[in-house]
């Protein structure tokens, strides 16, 4: 039996445009690099950068959230800030405010730290839902609206925010209907054995992070973004995702089924994984492996099943096996 | 159209099989005819060679099929039933060179999951045809064969992939197989024997059994025309509005007789029905020289005798076409052994003297002498008194229509009606008459007769129906309740007249209106028996063009929203070019036959990752590329197809 492919000239993909497809694979490379054993999550990540949405990591600390936040911005030569959210955070201290400055007689306006390319808004249920929807807002609108005056956010914007999935204590956790804005949740994790090791012993003498190079600049990163709208999706895939939104909306068991929005994250979610793999055509395979961290965030189960311990993403997973794929 | 042809999987040999023994059987018994033979080879050959038909539409398919229906029916159930109820020879010849042609042609296309092997029905068909001559021996040495391998050909079919889910059918091998397929034959050729010596023996019955469902006549309604009508004490006639009667058109007497009685004694009137001679009744004797308003009566139900009922005074009786009518002029009752609905005519006649109808048409024989004799019998039982008492009712009256008038007028004075009357002992009618009785129309009836009778006027003693309810313009309809009885005189000068002496209130109209929906149920008999008296007298070849135009219809409109349902339901295959939908297609059916079980919410790719499928994997994987990448790319669908027809030959290394 032979090993090789049937057909050779099939073996090379369709198409490929070798500049983006290093660019990407170095980024990516950049990042695990950094963050070791997290290939899935890494990727992941990078899937919500260059669909246009915003990710929401759950993690328990210490696993290298900041790292992952700002080793992305690193590679991408983009501003970094951080906001670690607190129960008396205000709106302003997001978006920046009006102050008047007696010295120049006028008012003026200072920006918060929202302005910058990678934001990581740590902790985020650890705010007041005032605050919270101000940072949503902002993640909506990409700009920010100062007593009338319109402050575009710079480009690409892209939040991590995360959250701590153990701790309730003095929480306010966010809504389902506000979680609907998060492009994808995902959640790193401790690294297995071999890669904390590996850790361990680089972090010995330097710090990987200091000797991180920007691969591509946050243009390119904005031409990514167009690419990814333009892969190939083809009809059937596009029915498999209304399919897949469909059953949840049917299901008894869901308070909260996927809106529109949802679908049209897990499309996008799903040409960016395509091009990712250096394809320019998404296949069914990228919308069943992206559905859970896409989708299970978005579902509230009503109080029967929560009791009865099922979870979002296996309920996914049951649609998932009950929904036949195009072919 | 693509004028390429490409290769698909063999034919499933179990079908093949069966239509060969199907064909083989018509042959032999049919007695031989080129066609046949020739049909097998082509069968053969399609068989065995890769060369396809490209996809059909399903238009073409069922407008063969509907003209295929055609021969068989159309031209074959003329000759078919034959003197002795069996096929002719040349008939089954054409079935079976049609059926066969048929047959090579579903094997010649190219596999389509939406129609099953119609190859295999087709077979069965033909086999049937060829069954049903009289060499049925070699049938039945034949069939048990036949059926085996319809039933593995039924297994066949059963394992092509319906929802993506394949059962994973294990392969038997050696001595297994052998005892099921032995254990199949003997089943077979059990099962078969026993059901040839059943349908041997209960031929007949099932014949007959047929026969009734197509002739289904409802039993016949009691008439309320008794065979000798007793007066009794209750008016034993069905109170049931059940429709008897349609009658179109005016007529000149709203009495409807169906037969006269003559003769009276204790209570009963005879002669009785069932002893009257029924002659058939030609035209001439049933149409007087005279001309007349043609006025159609529609009878509705099968009744009890098939009796007709007219006017006395009618210029003539015209037959509905079938059965002609039959029976007894003078006194009647007049029958037709039709089916329901069936429609006659009688022919009015509009001579009256003062308003009573007096033409004597064939229903009015004048009596000779042992008629008169006849019609002015009285028994010794009835009173003396009433014989005074009729003197004295026509005192003064100089002719006999006269007293007829008289006499009429008497009863409806001096008696009341009421359905229920007191026999008593003795003559009912004298009591009736001297104690001045209440009584039903029966009573009054006879009462009008005996008085008539003592008088001297002959007179006969008559049952039938009161046409007096309406429906619609020209339009009358007669129930079961309005049964009546009255009385016939014969006036001196004039003939036959109608003498009724009921009076008013115990005439049918103060009857309750019908109901509406009992109207809307009698318009949907109507309609429904209309039909059927139509449907019965239909060729096989409009039959079949009725069955035809139905079928036709009914895919029509069940095709598009099928076919839009079934888009919108997530077909497994929905695919811009329907070659890639077949490579997929013959895909699964490969993995299928290899044993791979596939899940259909899974792709390929993520099933196959064991080292041994490399092959199907990398096939797997440029089929995606293809389908989702750039499925209008005709070169690498090509290549594709090559490489499908690589791995399915490999199979077997």
């Amino acid at each position: 039996m032979k090993s090789e492919p049937l057909i050779s000239s099939l073996a090379a993909p369709i198409a490929s445009q070798n500049g983006s497809q290093s660019s990407l694979a170095r980024l990516e490379a950049n990042l695990s690099g950094v963050i070791r054993g997290k290939r899935e999550g890494v990727r992941l990540l990078l899937v919500a950068l260059l669909s246009g949405g915003h990710a929401l990591l759950e993690d328990v600390p210490g696993t290298g959230k900041t790292t992952l936040a700002k080793s992305l911005a690193a590679s991408i030569e983009g501003n970094f800030r951080r906001i670690q959210f607190t129960p008396d955070l205000l709106p302003a201290d997001i978006t920046g405010s009006s102050f008047y400055n007696p010295a120049q007689g006028e008012w003026e306006f200072r920006a918060g730290p929202v302005f910058c390319n990678i934001l990581l808004a740590d902790e985020i249920n650890r705010t007041s839902p005032r605050t919270q929807s101000a940072l949503l807002e902002v993640m909506g609108e990409s700009s920010v609206t100062i007593e009338g005056r319109r402050c575009p956010l710079p480009q690409p914007f892209f939040v991590i925010a995360t959250q701590n999935p153990s701790d309730f204590h003095g929480t306010y956790p966010l809504p389902e209907a506000q979680m609907d804005r998060f492009a994808l949740t995902l959640s790193l994790g401790y690294p297995d054995a071999d890669s904390e090791l590996e850790v361990l012993l680089e972090r010995h003498t330097r710090d990987p992070f200091e000797s991180l190079q920007p691969m591509i600049g946050c243009d390119e990163v904005l031409r990514l973004q167009e690419r990814v709208r333009g892969v190939r999706v083809d009809r059937a895939i596009a029915e498999y995702i209304v399919r897949l939104c469909e059953a949840t909306r049917r299901d008894t068991r869901l308070r909260l089924a996927i809106s529109t929005r949802g679908a049209l994250s897990l499309y996008r979610a799903a040409q960016a994984r395509a091009l990712l793999e250096n394809r320019d055509f998404t296949l069914p395979d990228d919308v069943r492996e992206l559905a859970v961290a896409t989708l299970a965030h978005r579902l509230a189960l009503d109080a029967k099943a929560k009791y009865a311990g099922a979870q979002p993403s296996t309920l996914i997973e049951e649609i998932l096996d009950a929904t036949p794929m195009p072919r | 159209m693509n004028s390429s042809l490409s290769t698909r999987p063999l034919a499933s040999w179990p079908a093949t099989v069966c239509a060969l023994i199907a064909m083989a059987a018509l042959f032999i018994t049919g007695g031989g005819a080129l066609a046949l033979p020739l049909s097998a080879l082509a069968l053969l050959w399609t068989h065995f060679s890769p060369a396809r038909l490209e996809r059909e539409s399903f238009t073409p398919w069922l407008l063969r099929l509907v003209a295929f229906a055609f021969v068989v029916f159309g031209g074959g159930a003329r000759a078919a039933l034959g003197s002795d109820g069996l096929m002719d020879a040349r008939v089954v010849n054409l079935i079976g060179s049609v059926a066969a042609a048929e047959l090579a042609i579903q094997h010649w296309r190219r596999y389509d999951e939406r129609f099953p092997p119609s190859s295999v029905l087709l077979s069965s068909l033909v086999f049937l045809a060829a069954s049903n001559t009289s060499d049925d021996r070699y049938v039945r040495f034949v069939g048990p064969l036949f059926i085996t391998f319809l039933v593995f050909a039924l297994r066949d079919l059963q394992r092509s992939p319906q929802n993506g889910e394949v059962k994973k059918l294990p392969r038997q091998r050696g001595l297994r197989a052998s005892s099921t397929v032995v254990a199949y034959l003997v089943c077979v050729l059990v099962g078969g024997a026993a059901m040839h010596a059943g349908i041997d023996r209960f031929r007949s019955e099932l014949m007959s059994l047929g026969m009734q469902f197509l002739r289904d006549r409802p039993l016949p309604q009691n008439a309320g025309i008794s065979d000798r009508p007793r007066l009794s004490s209750r008016f034993e006639t069905p109170d049931s509005p059940q429709r008897v009667l349609r009658i179109e058109g005016e007529l000149p007497d709203s009495h409807l007789r169906a037969a006269s009685f003559d003769f009276y004694s204790d209570g009963t009137w005879g002669t009785a029905l069932s002893t009257r001679r029924t002659l058939p009744l030609d035209e001439k004797a049933l149409q007087s020289k005279a001309l007349g308003q043609r006025i159609g009566i529609t009878r509705l139900t099968d009744i009890e005798g098939s009796f007709l009922f007219t006017p006395l005074n009618i210029a003539g009786v015209v037959a509905g076409g079938g059965n002609g009518i039959e029976g007894e002029l003078e006194n009647g009752p007049l029958r037709c052994d039709e089916l329901s609905p069936y429609k006659y005519q009688v022919l009015a006649n509009q001579d009256n003297i003062a308003g009573v109808p007096t033409h004597q048409g064939p229903l009015c024989v004048p009596p000779d002498e042992a008629a008169r004799g006849r019609y002015l019998q009285l028994p010794p039982e009835i009173d003396p008194k009433v014989r005074d008492l009729a003197r004295t009712i026509t005192q003064g009256a100089a002719h006999p229509s006269e007293q007829a008038e008289q006499i009429v007028e008497y009863l409806m004075t001096n008696h009341r009606y009421s359905r229920v009357a007191r026999r008593g002992g003795g003559d009912p009618v004298s009591r009736f008459l001297l104690e001045k009785r209440s009584a039903h129309c029966e009573f009054f009836a006879a009462a009008t007769a005996v008085l008539l009778r003592c008088v001297g006027v002959p007179s006969r003693y008559v049952v039938g129906y009161l046409a007096h309810e309406s429906a619609g313009e020209g339009v009358g309809i007669v129930r079961q309740r309005d049964a009546h009885a009255w009385a016939e005189a014969w006036i001196e000068g004039v003939g036959w007249v109608t003498v009724d002496g009921t009076p008013g209130d115990g005439r049918p109209d103060s009857l309750a209106p019908v109901p509406l929906w009992r109207r809307a149920w009698e318009w949907l008999q109507d309609g429904l028996n209309s039909f059927r008296a139509r449907a019965v007298k239909w060729t096989p070849q409009q039959w079949m063009g009725g069955v035809g135009a139905l079928v036709f219809l009914w895919v029509a409109i069940r095709w598009r929203p099928a076919r839009r349902a079934r888009h919108q339901a997530g077909t497994k295959y929905f695919s811009p070019a329907y070659r890639l939908e077949d490579l997929a297609q013959r895909f699964e059916k490969l993995l299928a036959q290899r044993g791979i079980a596939v899940s259909s919410a899974r792709s390929w790719t993520r099933m196959l990752t064991d080292d041994e499928h490399r092959q199907a994997q990398h096939w797997a994987a440029d089929y995606e590329r293809v389908r989702f990448g750039a499925p209008d790319d005709e070169a690498a669908i090509e290549r594709l197809e090559a490489a499908l027809s690589q791995l399915e030959t490999a199979r077997t290394s």
